[in-house]
């Protein structure tokens, strides 16, 4: 059993609804975002192309922010899902040093969603999840997927660019499209082996 | 009550009381202890943007809303959910909203003025508010303005509220920047819009609109991606290469040129390529009717049917004649005048529209507008045919769409049609694969009159002439307008030059903002400012609340009670939701502050008014109404399921016999739609091609626009009775210009506008904010996303133009029109034609008391127009995309 | 203790007490004034940290490898060396414990303990490091054996921490030469630059000087070759490298210290000034490296084209910290002098 990501970048209209979702899935103060979609355009007028990449975090099955964790804050869950245990997250950041894909920040300090407002009803039950002075990252919605549910940034994809499964299972969706498409990690050069895959990158 | 009035008024006099915004952040008060530890998931219908059809659920915790989520595997979006929708639960947990009753006490009114705001009951506010109402309802009813819009779409009441009343003068903030009715309801006898069969349709042009990618819709999104994967071809026209852009073919075009474009793709089928549905041309359309010199239909002696030439005989006949071989294109004469079928007159006035022309207004090269009319042409598969449901269709999997960014200049209208003409030459209207209206999808909608063409629906159906007007937003001197705050406010301003014999004595505000949705935001102000008694139900302190006198604070949508019938969504359609009749329900969560539904205040204002019962009351009113877009289909009064006129009502019962009635129902009620949260019928697919009802040749589509020419002559004969000019313009040719039957080439307001506004400013909707609805701008979640997208509150440039303003990245400039001019900051994009400066969403606006975050990013809306002469005749509609300057800001913070 | 001495030590004292408490501060209230955001994830307390660890194994490397091999070496300029190497030890530590999100969670590295995780390895050497500086400190190391046991151990250690400050970035670079920035000689090269200059400093005014100029002089070339050796190699290959000012600085003092031994020039204090301002190189070094490696986007062009990037500008508590860092560091070291010159001789004559 190893959880992946497939991510249809033909699909993608990068309309950061996985982005919002997430958001609102897992409580995130502002500034810290599980999954980040980049923005970006390739060629010269008129052939120039809007493009994206959503990222969120890759799920390494050989994952370098894992090992640079002197505490085993970061550990690796059933199906390859890479968490953080807060608690032991001692804030040394060199797990963010070491990510080659920007998934993790730094919780520098617990953000309200309104500027110079207090925390709604909504924050002070979601915020307890997150503590200032550690790391944070894409969870895989791990909560979700243990219920059997995919996470929040597949269920909400409205191209459904999105799609979720089990990278062992030879006839999973994930690992058809995977075969289908050549799909293929973003940077997967330092070896990190990723499980999230891009199709048409 | 008397006293209240007299309190306030004497309040208003003596400015008492104080500073009345404080600074302090609000303080949330603590989560009810008895619900710890409670969870529970309610029923959600999504409201975050104008088509608000999305099922959601909403989670709760301890009572508090810990998510919002797409409801899996219930249509229309099957769980899916756009970054809007995901965001709802900061609109319901938004600090800056209204949380009780308040009455001004400054009388001195601004943007940026502090009305001194006192908190007062429910019963002060709204006793106020009615006696203020009952004393214009008194004097004339049609003192009253009510200000509709995106921002309150949840309202079943606001309609009957108004006829109860008995005040014509209903207005939509929103309309006159998105008039692309017309030819909808000309063609297809729908509302609102055309949409495409994605579900067949092979070739698919589309201008100055989105599929749903570039404002992230959830439905369209989806039919899109999977036409796509199918090898549908998609070409885009318009001066962005957006993201729908970038998965077809861009065809970058100067701002505001699409018509030149469609003129010269109807030029190349009509001149070049000369394949035409012929079989459609001649039994669906009026291209056989014969035309005489007076622009008219020829008719026959005695039954005034229209004629048409018979190849065989070589003789006039009425169109209807059996056995009869119309010809589409002919000549002969007829009492001595000389007559041309329709089709050879609208072949003839395009005959100057080449492509090479085009190619000097549009930069498209004449190649490529060839090309594309060939492709489109071949693709048409004309002839072929297909079964549905075991009904045989023509197949015509081709569709070219236009909407706001080609509707929105003068001679907008015209372009739409030109739109139709091109489908019609190729037979891809109203049959599966091609362009389809969207809304009421049954007989009704093609019905033919006795002259054989189908009767004009909604917006394309004139309205009548009344002088002095009626109708503060002058719809008498544009009858197929959209709504027109725009005219509102200068009749508001000047009503003598615009005829009007009233004066506008109180402003209702129902979700509607026409000062940051419209245009010269200043004259807005300024009106409201003019107008004696302002109130407002209100979300949220934006500009319209902190002009009212009373603010009336409403529901987040969360929190709102609704049952609403499903319209065909506005993009596309597909088998997804193709056939779907439905109803939805949303379940409230509980309110947090001291407001009400809003159609609970109707109700008590109707009560205390007293035009909620009785004969002519609003729930006469309820019971009278007919669903405007979907008619039958829709959630009415159906009988035995109807109000008795003389008691009182809650809303959950009014729903309760709304869906007892439901067509498509069940007789279940409002108990049984709580367990389900919808109810779902699903029609045979066919009935959804508007072809299905009226197959061959018995009903006709207008192909030379007969109908618009005498909309056109009517006017001007009202004039000429009234002896009366056209209000607002100099020459009133400028407008019957646009009254022609055959559209041809109008310059552009823009034209004169002087050398150095050199670009044309474009707007775009875009993922996080697509209309004016829960505050979206004010929205933390989303304004951190925008402020990290590149495209996003920032002045677009093309590289080229930038190197020749010698601007670079980053740097602030001012862009100004010739009515206003905004802020903002450069970005250097490829993705732009190099006359644009394009500048996306809603921003900037603001008032004071509301979200900081409104104030934020450059408002595009400022630099457009409400001068009748910048207007479309036909539509009222605004011009788009106006000629601008960039100049670099010295000094600038 | 000269006069001079005093002052530099009751200034160190005075800077202690004010950097003292920015370091608490930090400590017990985690990062809240740092000018730190999510593009500089570490900033001045970690270049802080790095360059006074290297001062230290700088030092250390060469102390232990004159006592390993045996040498002839001036016991005395080694015994203010290893005082200096302890106060940069403690300094550093103090400096990455005041850096950590969670500061007193840091324990849990001794107790979880992750040997997979450089910076546990990190932890662990600068600890076995400062233990072996505080037993040489306290004049512990009493036979010849056990000295050059101690020797070896420091050796290893020294070189070790330098080794493990390399393996941070590892994932997130491509293989080759320098474009690992905490990688390959430049790490080592700089640190034996600043252990160099340190002890011509210590030595100053002793035989030995010269020596240590030497190697001064020699470690100098290497720094230069190695810094134009990287820029010739990344101008060549697809990197972009263009740290102009390292070349410049160390082809500066390159060129001071040759110039000064060909003329033979003896300016009072020109060679303590070119060894501080060696330290200085290898500070702008540490900062090349850590600031300036993170302006770069993680993710490659076209995907961060518009990709913002926002400052770095170190905020007050950030460089109070550092201070307070180097003038822990200097009171260690005249703690150490004061100890064994005024304290242990009162305490010997006390017990008589």
């Amino acid at each position: 059993m190893r959880y992946g990501m497939v991510i249809d970048l033909k699909k993608c209209v990068g309309c950061n609804a996985c982005t919002i979702a997430c958001r609102s899935q897992n409580g995130t103060p502002a500034g810290i975002n599980f999954n980040k979609t980049k923005k970006y355009e390739v060629g010269r007028y008129p052939t120039a192309k809007m493009k994206s990449l959503p990222m969120p975090c890759m799920h390494c099955q050989n994952p370098p922010c894992l090992k640079v964790c002197p505490t085993f804050a970061t550990h690796q869950n059933e199906g390859g899902i890479v968490t953080i245990d807060k608690e032991k997250c001692i804030g040394c950041r060199a797990c963010i040093i070491a990510c080659p894909y920007e998934s993790r920040q730094f919780i520098w300090k617990i953000n309200n969603y309104y500027e110079n407002q207090k925390a709604t009803p909504y924050e002070k039950l979601k915020f307890r999840k997150f503590e200032r002075g550690t790391v944070a990252k894409c969870i895989f919605c791990i909560d979700r997927v243990r219920e059997g549910l995919p996470p929040a940034c597949v269920h909400t994809c409205i191209s459904e660019a999105r799609i979720f499964g089990d990278l062992d299972n030879p006839e999973s969706d994930v690992s058809r499209l995977i075969a289908l498409h050549q799909a293929a990690p973003f940077r997967g050069e330092p070896g990190t082996e990723p499980s999230v895959f891009y199709i048409n990158g | 009550m008397s006293s209240i009035i007299h309190r306030y008024t004497e309040m208003l006099s003596k400015k008492e009381s104080l500073e009345s915004m404080p600074l302090s952040p609000y303080n949330w008060s603590e989560a009810d202890p008895s619900l710890q530890g409670e969870k529970k998931t309610l029923f959600g219908l999504c409201r975050h943007c104008m088509q608000g059809d999305c099922a959601t659920l909403v989670h709760m915790e301890d009572g508090v809303v810990t998510g919002v989520e797409g409801r899996a595997g219930v249509p229309p979006n099957y769980g899916t959910l756009c970054p809007r929708g995901n965001s709802a639960i900061m609109s319901l947990y938004n600090p800056y909203r209204i949380k009780t009753p308040l009455m001004r006490t400054n009388p001195e009114k601004g943007l940026d003025v502090d009305p001194r705001w006192k908190e007062i009951s429910w019963e002060e506010a709204l006793d106020i508010t009615a006696n203020e109402l009952k004393m214009v309802r008194e004097e004339d009813p049609r003192g009253l303005v009510i200000c509709e819009g995106w921002g309150e779409r949840d309202t079943i009441l606001r309609i009957p509220f108004r006829l109860a009343f008995g005040t014509p003068n209903e207005i939509g903030s929103h309309g006159p920047l998105c008039t692309v009715h017309y030819a909808t309801g000309l063609i297809h006898g729908n509302f609102p819009v055309s949409i495409v069969d994605l579900e067949h349709c092979e070739y698919h042009i589309t201008l100055g609109r989105s599929l749903g990618p570039n404002f992230a819709t959830t439905g369209g999104t989806r039919k899109l991606t999977k036409a796509l994967e199918r090898g549908m071809k998609l070409v885009c026209v318009d001066p962005r290469c957006s993201y729908e852009a970038s998965k077809g073919e861009w065809i970058p075009i100067r701002p505001g040129t699409d018509f030149a474009f469609l003129l010269a793709m109807a030029h190349t089928m009509l001149y070049e390529i000369q394949t035409y549905d012929t079989e459609f041309l001649i039994n669906r359309t009026n291209c056989t009717f014969l035309i005489g010199p007076d622009g008219n239909y020829k008719r026959a002696p005695g039954s005034g049917k229209p004629l048409i030439f018979d190849e065989f005989t070589k003789t006039p006949l009425p169109f209807d004649q059996e056995e009869a071989h119309p010809s589409l294109s002919a000549a002969c004469r007829i009492d001595g005048e000389i007559c041309n079928t329709g089709f050879d007159l609208v072949r003839q006035g395009f005959v100057s529209y080449t492509p090479e022309w085009a190619e000097t207004l549009t930069t498209i090269p004449a190649d490529t507008i060839r090309r594309i009319a060939k492709e489109f042409v071949s693709a048409a598969k004309i002839g072929s045919t297909i079964e549905i449901d075991g009904f045989f269709f023509p197949f015509r999997p081709v569709s070219l769409n236009t909407e706001r960014n080609v509707t929105n200049h003068r001679g907008g209208t015209y372009a739409d049609l030109t739109g139709k003409i091109i489908n019609m030459l190729v037979g891809s209207i109203e049959v599966p694969g091609g362009c389809l209206g969207s809304g009421y999808r049954g007989a009704r909608a093609i019905e033919p009159t006795e002259d054989g063409t189908m009767r004009p629906g909604y917006e394309a159906e004139e309205r009548p002439f009344t002088f002095p007007p009626d109708h503060v937003g002058l719809v008498e001197f544009f009858p197929n307008c959209h709504t027109t705050p725009h005219l509102a406010v200068n009749a508001i301003l000047e009503p003598k030059k615009y005829h009007l014999d009233y004066e506008v004595k109180a402003w209702f505000s129902v979700g509607g903002n026409p000062i940051r949705m419209n245009a010269q935001p200043e004259k807005y102000v300024e009106a409201l400012k003019k107008i004696p008694f302002s109130v407002s139900i209100a979300y949220h302190m934006d500009e319209p609340a902190v002009l009212a006198d009373i603010l009336l604070p409403e529901h987040s949508f969360l929190e709102r009670l609704r049952v609403a019938p499903f319209y065909p969504q506005h993009q596309s359609i597909s088998d997804e939701v193709n056939g779907l009749q439905m109803i939805q329900m949303r379940q409230p969560v509980p309110r947090l502050f001291n407001t009400m539904h809003v159609d609970d205040i109707f109700m008590e204002l109707a009560e205390r008014i007293g035009i909620l019962r009785g004969e002519g009351g609003l729930y006469d009113m309820v019971n009278r109404g007919e669903d405007w877009i979907i008619k039958d289909h829709g959630l009415n009064m159906n009988p035995p399921y109807v109000l008795d006129i003389h008691k009182r009502y809650t809303l959950e019962e009014i729903f309760d016999l709304q869906i007892k009635g439901w067509k498509f129902g069940d007789g279940t009620g409002l108990d049984s739609l709580n367990e389900t949260g919808y109810k779902a019928h699903w029609q045979p697919r066919k009935n959804f091609y508007l072809y299905y009802y009226y197959p061959g040749n018995q009903t006709k589509h207008e192909f030379y626009f007969h109908h618009l020419k005498n909309t056109g002559d009517r006017l001007r004969n009202n004039l000429r009775k009234y002896d009366i000019p056209f209000p607002g313009i100099e020459d009133e040719e400028f407008i019957f210009d646009l009254y022609k039957p055959v559209p041809h080439w109008v310059n552009s307001s823009q034209d004169q506008a002087p050398k150095e506004y050199d670009l044309r400013a474009i707007n775009w909707k875009t993922p996080y904010f697509s209309s004016d609805v829960g505050n979206v701008t004010g929205n933390p979640w989303l304004a951190e996303l925008y402020q990290a997208d590149p495209y996003e509150a920032v002045i677009c440039l093309n590289p080229e133009t930038a190197r020749k303003k010698s601007l670079k990245e980053g740097e602030k400039v001012t862009v100004s029109s010739l009515y206003g001019k905004i802020y903002g900051v450069i970005r250097v994009s490829e993705l732009f034609h190099p006359d644009t400066a394009g500048i996306s969403g809603g921003y900037g606006g603001g008032a004071k008391g509301g979200s900081p975050l409104n104030r934020k990013g450059p408002d595009f809306n400022a630099l457009l127009s409400i001068d009748i002469d910048t207007l479309d005749a036909v539509s009222a509609g605004q011009e788009m995309s106006p000629r601008v300057k960039i100049e670099k800001r010295r000094n600038a913070q | 203790m000269y006069f001079f001495d005093w002052i530099i030590t009751g200034f160190s004292v005075l800077v202690f007490i004010a950097g003292g408490l920015t370091i608490s501060y930090q400590l017990f209230y985690g990062f809240s004034k740092t000018g730190l955001n999510d593009k500089y994830i570490w900033g001045l307390g970690i270049q802080g940290f790095f360059s006074l660890s290297s001062f230290a194994s700088g030092v250390l490397i060469i102390v232990s490898s004159f006592l390993l091999l045996g040498a002839d070496y001036p016991a005395q300029v080694f015994r203010l060396a290893v005082f200096a190497a302890l106060g940069l030890l403690i300094g550093s530590q103090l400096l990455l414990f005041a850096d950590l999100g969670r500061p007193f969670r840091g324990l849990n590295i001794f107790r979880i303990r992750n040997f997979r995780s450089p910076l546990t390895w990190d932890i662990i050497s600068l600890l076995m490091l400062t233990v072996l500086c505080l037993v040489f400190a306290l004049d512990l190391v009493k036979t010849e054996i056990f000295l050059r046991i101690w020797a070896g151990g420091s050796l290893f250690f020294a070189l070790f921490s330098l080794a493990v400050h390399s393996l941070f970035f590892i994932s997130r670079v491509e293989a080759g030469f320098n474009s690992q920035p905490f990688g390959g000689a430049k790490g080592f090269a700089y640190s034996f630059w600043s252990g160099g200059a340190l002890l011509s400093l210590f030595a100053y005014g002793d035989p030995s000087h010269s020596q240590f100029m030497g190697l001064l002089l020699i470690f100098t070339f290497l720094v230069s070759i190695v810094s134009a050796g990287a820029l010739i190699s990344g101008n060549l290959g697809q990197k972009e490298y263009k740290d102009y000012r390292q070349i410049t600085l160390s082809f500066v003092i390159l060129l001071l210290l040759m110039g000064e031994g060909i003329l033979l020039m003896e300016v009072p204090l020109l060679q303590n000034a070119i060894a501080l301002l060696v330290l200085v190189a290898v500070f702008f070094e540490k900062y090349e490296m850590i600031v300036g490696y993170q302006r770069k986007p993680i993710i490659p062009y076209p995907y961060s084209k518009f990709e913002r990037t926002p400052p770095y500008r170190p905020s007050f508590v950030e460089w109070a910290s550092l201070a307070g860092a180097v003038s822990c560091s200097i009171l260690v070291f005249y703690g150490m002098i004061i100890l064994h010159e005024y304290i242990i001789p009162v305490i010997h004559d006390f017990l008589g």
